[in-house]
């Protein structure tokens, strides 16, 4: 018996042919979470849009200054001039809360009404929709000489949290699916890949993958709004809209995940870099918790990611009856994104072929 | 058929030379390349299957389709037997009936049911080569063929070889093992170091009697010196 030095050297031995994958999984992933960290600053939505707007004509620009500065500590308000916007933004989670600020709030030593609305559908705001109220109320109470008191009034149908989550679920099984299983499917197929170019080709290799796991993907989010509506949950009708932008969805990170996985010859880094991939879009795309809930850095990143507005227009077909309209630049927008995911994975086939 | 045509034809992979000015024509008929491990035969054969590009000099390739078995078995492990050869047929338009002779023909009748990730390697390497028939290619390249295959099934594969070839079709073999092709060559070509040592009929090896054997072993230590 030799102890395990042997055995030890042989692992040492090991990880050098798969030095790649052992960085990636031991110092770029490592590197990842810490600095993910980063995006994780508040614990409530200290930095999450809210609109504040006139309720007529005589409301001024101070009195909708104070407001502002009565709730900054606890949003990141922005002036709307129009109630309607304000209202359809809220609809659109562009903001999570209307304030109507009344005339006079400033000048008067009587008493007046602030009504904050937020959306029964986003559930993960609610709670702390009351402390925007209670703030807002003792904040102008404190700067005012009116009494000032913060009504907060819940618009649409109210979801539970249970009924909120579920569209977020539908999305992580779809990108669970693109980072996971698709790469693992395809590096399969890597093994006869000489033989399919023979008589076919990469391309439509990886366009019929595409589409058998596209039909296994719509399965699998039947079965979530099945569970949903057997659970009684208040879900809307399934729409060509919701089921369409989770396909786009799916595509488009499959297209993604395809690329890295030619891109690192079907390698253990490939594989590791896909799971990364996973977990930093989680992340970065606040697909359960309102823009701005962590951190304005997290809100920023968020508003530029088009996995982010999916989720929302997922979201808002399945708890919400808004016209699909409405979402009509960012299904485009998503729509744009996915094609240049697949022109980039189309592209790195190319490539790959050259290189084999 | 016209035949295939090299011409001064140069492969490397990074710093690694594969293949250095290498010139042949391959007519109708049978034509084996020999060489030792590393010598550049899949390199050649990736060349002539178009799967990769010459870095410099002329490749002429006929209209027509081809076949090909691999050194290193192309078959789906999770299908069976049965499915990789309809997978294969569908994709190359062959016939049930087609496929049933293959079946026959490479001794798979009985694995048909079997997965192709349970059968064994010499199992493998005959489901590789019924593959390579699958499209009733012209051209047919077999790529150490019967590397894994038991001596009893060497013979019944070489007689559908020859059933299938006839006088037109175009067969190139690549192997090191020189004594299971050489009576059968029209040509032999010897390759080592990516170059090609000697081509030529294997009855007109005069310097060393006809002896292709003893000009192999010639040829891969003169290179190895």
């Amino acid at each position: 018996m030799r102890g395990i030095g042997p055995l030890l050297r042989k692992d040492i031995a090991w990880g050098k042919h798969r030095l790649a994958a052992l960085l990636v999984l031991f110092v770029l992933v490592p590197a990842v979470v810490a600095g993910g960290t980063l995006f994780f600053e508040h614990t409530l939505p200290e930095n999450s849009p809210i609109a504040i707007t006139p309720t007529d004509e005589d409301v001024t620009e101070a009195d909708l200054d104070v407001v502002r500065g009565g709730v900054a500590f606890v949003s990141d308000p922005k002036i709307v001039d129009s109630r309607d916007a304000a209202f359809s933004q809220l609809r659109r989670e562009q903001v999570y809360a209307v304030i109507e600020v009344p005339p006079g709030i400033t000048d008067t030593d009587g008493s007046a009404t602030i009504d904050i609305s937020v959306h029964g559908s986003v559930t993960i705001y609610r709670m702390p929709s009351q402390v925007l109220g209670t703030m807002l109320s003792d904040s102008l109470d404190e700067m005012l000489p009116a009494d000032i008191t913060g009504e907060r009034h819940v618009i649409g149908d109210r979801k539970s949290l249970s009924e909120y989550l579920l569209p977020t679920m539908a999305m992580l099984v779809v990108m669970l699916v693109a980072f996971a299983y698709v790469p693992a499917v395809l590096a399969r197929e890597a093994q006869v890949f000489d033989r399919l170019r023979l008589d076919s080709s990469l391309h439509r290799l990886v366009v019929a993958k595409l589409v058998f796991v596209t039909g296994l993907v719509l399965v699998s989010l039947g079965v979530i709004y099945l569970v949903g509506r057997l659970l009684g949950y208040g879900l809307q009708p399934p729409s060509v809209v919701a089921v369409g932008v989770l396909v786009l969805s799916f595509l488009g990170l499959s297209g993604l995940s395809i690329s890295i996985s030619f891109a690192t010859d079907f390698s253990d880094a490939g594989r590791v870099l896909n799971v990364v991939c996973f977990f930093v879009l989680v992340v970065l795309s606040n697909l359960a918790y309102p823009a701005g809930f962590f951190s304005p850095l997290s809100k920023f990143v968020a508003r530029h990611n088009p996995l982010h507005y999916a989720m929302i227009v997922v979201r808002s077909e399945l708890l919400r009856s808004v016209p699909a309209r409405v979402y009509a630049p960012w299904i485009a927008a998503v729509a744009v994104v996915a094609g240049l995911s697949l022109s980039g994975m189309w592209l790195m086939i190319e490539t790959y072929k050259r290189g084999h | 058929m016209k035949p295939i045509e090299l011409t001064d034809v140069e492969k490397s992979y990074g710093e690694a030379t594969s293949l250095e000015a290498i010139s042949l024509s391959f007519e109708p008929g049978w034509h084996i390349v020999l060489g030792p491990n590393g010598a550049g035969k899949t390199t050649l054969f990736r060349l002539l299957l178009g799967l990769t590009d010459p870095d410099a000099g002329q490749l002429s390739i006929p209209d027509g389709s081809v076949g090909c078995s691999f050194q290193e078995p192309q078959v789906y492990e999770g299908l069976t037997v049965r499915e990789n050869l309809e997978t294969f047929g569908e994709i190359a338009g062959a016939s049930t009936d087609w496929l049933e002779t293959l079946l026959e023909r490479c001794g798979l009748t009985r694995m048909g049911h079997r997965p192709a990730g349970a059968l064994s390697a010499g199992f493998r390497s005959r489901l590789d080569v019924a593959l390579a028939f699958v499209n009733r290619p012209d051209i047919v390249l077999l790529d150490e063929p019967l590397a894994d295959v038991d001596d009893e099934y060497v013979g019944r594969l070489r007689e559908f070889f020859l059933e299938y070839a006839g006088p037109d079709r175009l067969f190139v073999v690549a192997t090191h093992h020189h004594d299971r092709f050489i009576e059968i060559a029209d040509t032999v070509t010897i390759l080592a170091d990516g170059r090609v040592q000697w081509t030529g009929d294997p009855a007109t090896a005069s310097t060393h009697d006809g002896d292709i054997t003893e000009l192999y072993r010639d040829s891969i230590s003169v290179d190895e010196t």
